[in-house]
């Protein structure tokens, strides 16, 4: 060592390697192990919150989409709609369903008309019990182009529906109390007894038709004059040529007043229906939203606390040649990091919340990956925001008093 | 080394030095102090409490601006320094060793002596490789895994000695390196001082004990924010 030095300029600028930073803003979470883990218990909890909330509700959505395909989108359900003119009531023509069925692309078409009448166990049930169960006769294609099943039975054929046989919707053989339709139960529809010959499971894609009971047109014409012209058409479509199809039922199914024919698709209907249920999954974001709030102040706490414990330390790292860039820094660094530790466990738990529910509740399950990169991002952000105040007090202090215990 | 070479080189010089602190009336820890400090000297600055020691180790360790006069430190004047500019002088030209060692309790003893390289950039490889140098210098070499909580008190102090040496400044600044150990462990350490002094360290060393400053070089005594004795350089 020389005890001669050439004449020195101002002194190299201290430096911190990148590669250091993690190291430096490490110590204190690798000292404090505990403190450690409870403080990032509380970020955890909120990231956990978040992220099972996207992926139990992606979860659903995909199951819901799935569960869609399955029945099929290209189911289309025309109805008479509305008359433009006044007092009338707007019905479709009485040979919509050949004429629909007529057209390229759909592959087949059933209609339903309401027949006034009701559904009774036997003839002591009073007339005005009907039990909510409408009464519709429909053709043998109802199955195929509605997408129904049977849950056991059969359905009206080309003979059965020229007879009193009658197929239940999944609701009203409930509400009838008739478990298995085997050919020896009858239900009582004013004054004449049919044969339960069906039922029918519960039909996803089009619920409101669980709690009807079906027979054929020929006899509900015969006992109930019902007419021929179907209230509802059921049309199942070649997928790509929906939209086409759409655009001339209107006209296939009344060609006096096409402008008066409603055609929707009932997949849209649940899919909307299933959309605006969103306010609990707002509700719980909005809680894990708060859980992570309380998870920032926490880390706040914590991180003034240890600015205060280790006053000594930023003494010596300024003596060792430290700015307060590299103070501020090191304090911000383990803000981040106590914050992303509670961010990888949090969506870890959050996928695993998420599991359980889609195995516990038997739908697909779906986690969007922009919820895990949100929830490890919101841990950045939350430490960062948590360790700038008491990072920004760390650099404050003078050297030279944090040098000497207060 | 051409001009005026060894007289006018100086690692300390402080010119009409004083340090008020704020307050009502306001504190004057330092009135009016002159003291040269050339390399390679070994120096005591000894007085009672309240007469301006503590204030002197702030100044001379950049640690503290001087309310009026000039502080030279290894050729650089302190009072135009930024705080980024002060930093960087006690990192590269300054060790520190304090009274009660100041260690980081996370780290084991080769990490607390690499931190005196950290804020120089140096890469992982060649801090290790110094810090052991540093190390062995202290006769601690054995010891550099040991957490600080494991060593004892004697120990600590001679980490705290190699993390002050490993920059290799240009200035070592003691503040009563002795005041939290016992008399033999004390010599000892000062024992280490007088071998880094032989080895062209320049040592400041600052205490109220007038037995440790007797073995001491030279002697700058202080009172009330004066020095009032300077003894010449034995050197």
């Amino acid at each position: 060592m020389s005890t001669k030095r050439p004449k020195p300029d101002r002194a190299e600028p201290s430096r911190v390697r990148f590669a250091d930073v993690f190291g430096i803003g490490s110590v204190g979470i690798r000292t404090r192990k505990l403190r450690t883990a409870l403080t990032a218990i509380g970020v955890a909890i909120g990231i956990a919150a978040l992220v099972s909330v996207m992926g139990i509700s992606a979860s659903s959505k995909a199951d819901l989409a799935a569960q869609l395909d399955a029945l099929g989108t290209n189911r289309l359900e025309v109805q008479a709609g509305s008359s433009f003119a006044p007092g009338g009531t707007a019905t479709l023509s009485d040979v919509a369903i050949p004429m629909i069925r007529r057209i390229g692309a759909v592959t087949s078409a059933s209609g339903i008309t309401t027949v006034t009448t009701s559904v009774r166990r036997n003839d002591f049930v009073d007339a005005t019990v009907t039990n909510g169960i409408a009464v519709n006769a429909t053709d043998p294609f109802f199955l195929g182009a509605s997408g129904a099943t049977l849950a056991s039975g059969r359905f009206i054929d080309a003979a059965a529906q020229n007879f009193p046989n009658i197929v239940l919707g999944a609701t009203a053989a409930q509400r009838l109390a008739i478990n298995v339709a085997n050919g020896r139960t009858r239900v009582y529809l004013n004054g004449n007894w049919f044969d339960v010959i069906g039922i029918l499971k519960p039909i996803a894609i089009l619920p409101n038709l669980d709690s009807a009971a079906f027979i054929g047109y020929p006899i509900a014409a015969k006992l109930f004059a019902t007419p021929a012209a179907p209230a509802t058409v059921f049309v199942l479509t070649d997928p790509a040529q929906l939209d086409a199809v759409r655009g001339i039922l209107g006209a296939t199914a009344n060609p006096e007043s096409p402008g008066e024919v409603s055609v929707s698709r009932p997949s849209d209907v649940i899919a909307a229906k299933k959309a605006a249920d969103t306010s609990l999954t707002a509700l719980l974001l909005g809680l894990g939203g708060i859980a992570l709030i309380v998870g920032g102040i926490g880390i706040a706490n914590v991180m003034v606390i240890s600015v205060l414990e280790r006053r000594t330390e930023i003494g010596v790292r300024r003596a060792l040649g430290a700015t307060k860039r590299h103070i501020r820094l090191q304090f911000v660094v383990e803000a981040v990091l106590l914050s992303l530790l509670g961010g990888i466990i949090g969506v870890a738990l959050g996928i695993a919340v998420t599991v359980g529910y889609t195995k516990f509740q038997h739908i697909v399950l779906s986690i969007p990956a922009l919820s895990l990169a949100a929830g490890i991002g919101a841990a950045l952000i939350v430490g960062a925001l948590a360790g700038i105040s008491p990072a920004a007090r760390a650099a404050r202090l003078a050297p030279a008093d944090a040098i000497r215990p207060a | 080394m051409s001009e005026a070479a060894g007289a006018a080189r100086a690692v300390i010089e402080l010119h009409d030095v004083v340090k008020e602190y704020p307050g009502s009336p306001p504190v004057r820890a330092l009135d009016g102090i002159d003291l040269r400090v050339a390399y390679g000297e070994f120096v005591a600055i000894v007085g009672p409490s309240g007469s301006g020691k503590s204030t002197m180790l702030n100044l001379l360790g950049a640690l503290d601006r001087p309310t009026s006069g000039t502080v030279a430190i290894d050729g650089t004047e302190i009072s135009d320094l930024r705080d980024s500019e002060l930093s960087a002088l006690r990192g590269r030209r300054i060790g520190f060793v304090f009274q009660s060692f100041n260690l980081i309790d996370g780290l084991d003893a080769i990490e607390n002596v690499a931190l005196g390289l950290v804020y120089a950039g140096l890469s992982r490889k060649i801090r290790v490789q110094r810090s052991v140098e540093a190390l062995e210098r202290v006769g601690l070499a054995h010891r550099s895994d040991h957490s600080p909580a494991r060593l004892s008190g004697g120990e600590r102090q001679r980490v705290a000695i190699a993390r002050a040496i490993v920059t290799e400044p240009a200035l070592l600044l003691a503040d009563e390196p002795t005041g939290n150990l016992d008399t033999k462990t004390g010599e000892t350490i000062i024992e280490t001082f007088r071998e880094l002094h032989r080895d062209g360290s320049t040592i400041l060393l600052i205490t109220h004990d007038q037995a440790i400053a007797g073995a001491i070089p030279r002697r700058v005594t202080m009172r009330d924010g004066l020095i009032i004795d300077t003894e010449a350089v034995v050197v």
